[in-house]
């Protein structure tokens, strides 16, 4: 059961999220403040460390980079701030995702998981690589075969998403939740539109898929094309 | 302005001039007169020494004539002690009499006296021969008195013509240096109050327009300051709404009961996007003085952007689009939700292979409104309330129904018509007020 250290000052979050994570099997301890919060983190060692940038005593990126300094626990930032520039700067001090607010349990737990994934296949720090294409998260780009692919921020998140889970299917549901924080209904065609520009943007069709595989009725799943499985 | 201020010059110099030119004018007569008069007086004198020592008549007839010549215009008699006319024939001949007033004046003072007559002046000047007191009259007409008057009155009338001229044009100038920089300043503080918050006045004129133009420029860099920073607090407040608004969608999933967390997730989803709505409205510097938008550009990137869907699903798309750029007032972003609305509604709820038909029109007379139709080749729909319910709680799913639709068109001033094409298949048409262009 991975322990996850939550340093978060709004109580409806953090009851909340005590909640959501501990019915989906996480052992979850909670600082309502940042110094607490890395006090605890030294003390509990948690697998985990879900850290609000707003924090009432010490900004969260100050406690992000003091955490850093001692200790090389997985970080997922909560922020509710628009734009990159705060999110290239928490990646920078060393976050290892992000969630922006609000958010739901679900997009949180997709988080924690696949950061807990390459934490424990050792590509915590190497961008997403798959065939061709390389997804560097930090950086914010996507290249194919070497070459830049021009995309949206909605794109990139969702090529962002796909390649966090190379080989499996995603569903649209998931989709929704996680790039438009939005329920999905099952028949609006917003992520399909953006599918289908992803495909464009990597020189493919539906008709002539390579990397973007349509699990009809079910969902997208990002593959190496030059492999053989 | 301008007009008026060159009338008040030219009524306040004309009636300066005409005082000024009055006052000359009677002035000059006066001294005319007196000069007239002196002359008159010493050529008298000079006459009476000689008459008195010269007893010859036919040098005194002489010396008398080319006394009156050398005056010019005057007419001179001799009047004896007796009251006979001595000498004089010539001015007697002309119509002057002897006046028995001046005449006896200036026997009894024994000095030269000067009398106001009819038509004239009366100069009678004693002198004494061996016979008696003489006296010479000399009658100066007032046409001798005035001769190169009027030419002065004409010389002194073009000199205030002249003047009044100057001064006008001079206040014309002066009121072009004056009023330019005034209406500089009040098209920059329209430019100010219809949301231009960047033009700022060129200081000129007078200092103190000079004045008034730095303190319009510094009002309008404080404006804007203020509104930066009130739009600064509202996207701050709204960011702070991100955080309980994350509370309650955590807390929802909670709910127990799925349609009810559906139905909650909804309702959230709608409340996240006003957040971000009121974020993006308050950051965005263009949109709070700019909602005017190209609906021609728009339509064409947005129906442009789900074509690359409809071409997978095998669909035709057909847009239609005026030649020129169709305002509209909408912010860019609005315009685009409410296009991304339509088509996604089309493209779920229609089969795929079905086409698909946009068109735009400028304003057209009849109601003077640009109409957007996004229509469909599908199966049609049975009532447009069947079609409004499906945009606001089934399809509609990402939070963005046909209820956004409705508010973004009808907070424009405009409406939305939910009924079918000719040919069968559903059709939205949205008319819309014209806007004007953004300069």
């Amino acid at each position: 059961m991975p322990h996850v250290l939550l340093i978060e000052d709004d109580p409806g979050i953090r009851t909340n999220l005590v909640r959501a994570l501990g019915e989906r099997g996480y052992a979850v301890s909670t600082a309502s403040a940042g110094i607490p919060g890395l006090q605890q983190c030294i003390d509990e060692r948690p697998d985990m460390v879900v850290l609000d940038l707003g924090l009432p005593d010490v900004d969260g990126l100050e406690v992000l980079r003091m955490l850093r300094a001692v200790s090389q626990t997985p970080v997922v930032v909560i922020t509710a701030r628009d734009g990159e520039g705060p999110l290239v700067q928490a990646l920078d001090a060393g976050a290892d995702d992000y969630v922006s607010k609000p958010f739901s349990s679900t997009q949180l737990d997709a988080r924690i998981r696949a950061v807990l994934r390459r934490v424990a296949t050792g590509t915590r720090e190497a961008p997403i690589t798959v065939g061709g294409l390389v997804v560097d998260r930090r950086r914010r780009e996507a290249t194919l075969d070497g070459r830049v692919v021009e995309l949206t921020p909605k794109l990139f998140d969702l090529l962002s998403l796909l390649a966090s889970r190379a080989g499996e299917v995603v569903t649209k549901r998931e989709m929704a939740t996680e790039v438009w924080n939005q329920p999905y209904g099952g028949t609006d065609k917003t992520v399909d539109v953006h599918l289908s520009w992803l495909r464009r943007r990597l020189g493919e069709s539906a008709g002539e898929p390579r990397y973007l595989l349509t699990a009809r009725g079910v969902g997208v799943r990002l593959v190496d094309p030059t492999s053989s499985d | 302005m301008r007009r008026s201020l060159v009338l008040l010059s030219a009524a306040t110099t004309t009636s300066v001039v005409v005082a000024l030119l009055l006052a000359l004018g009677v002035g000059l007569r006066e001294r005319g007169e007196e000069q007239v008069m002196v002359r008159v007086s010493v050529e008298a004198q000079n006459l009476v020494t000689v008459l008195g020592d010269d007893t010859d008549p036919a040098g005194r007839s002489r010396s008398l004539s080319a006394s009156e010549e050398s005056v010019g215009g005057v007419q001179a008699l001799v009047v004896a002690p007796d009251d006979a006319v001595v000498l004089g024939s010539a001015a007697l001949a002309s119509g002057s009499t002897p006046s028995s007033s001046a005449v006896q004046a200036a026997r009894e003072r024994g000095q030269t006296v000067v009398l106001e007559a009819d038509g004239g002046r009366l100069l009678a000047a004693p002198f004494y021969t061996g016979a008696g007191t003489e006296v010479l009259q000399v009658t100066v007409p007032d046409e001798r008195l005035h001769r190169g008057l009027l030419r002065a009155y004409l010389v002194l009338g073009l000199l205030g013509v002249t003047l009044v001229g100057l001064a006008t044009l001079a206040f014309a100038r002066l009121g072009g240096w004056f009023l330019a920089p005034v209406r500089e300043l009040a098209v920059v503080s329209r430019a100010l109050a219809g949301g231009d918050l960047d033009r700022r006045a060129v200081p000129g004129g007078p200092r103190e327009l000079v004045d008034v133009a730095e303190g319009l420029n510094a009002l309008a860099e404080r404006i804007r300051e203020l509104l930066a920073a009130e739009r600064e607090r509202a996207a701050e407040v709204a960011h702070r709404l991100r955080t309980p608004l994350t509370a309650v969608q955590l807390g929802v999933e909670g709910v127990g009961d799925e349609q009810e967390r559906q139905r909650l997730s909804t309702l959230l989803a709608n409340l996240a996007h006003e957040v971000d709505a009121v974020i993006t409205t308050s950051r965005d510097p263009g949109s709070g003085s700019s909602r005017v938008v190209d609906a021609r550009e728009v339509v064409a990137e947005r129906v442009e952007f789900w074509t690359a869907l409809a071409h997978e699903e095998g669909r035709q798309v057909q847009l239609t689009l005026p030649h020129t750029s169709v305002w509209v007032p909408l912010a860019e972003r609005d315009l685009a939700d409410v296009l991304d609305v339509l088509l996604d509604n089309v493209l779920s709820h229609t089969p795929e292979g079905t086409g698909l038909h946009v068109a735009l029109s400028r304003a057209v007379a009849e109601d003077d409104l640009v109409r957007l139709t996004v229509a469909d080749e599908g199966p049609g729909i049975p009532s447009p309330e069947v079609a409004l319910e499906r945009g606001v709680s089934g399809g509609g799913s990402t939070g963005l129904g046909l209820s956004i639709v409705h508010r973004v068109v009808v907070g424009a001033g405009g409406e939305v018509e939910v009924g079918s094409r000719p040919g069968g298949g559903a059709m939205i048409r949205l008319r819309l007020p014209p806007a004007r262009p953004e300069v």
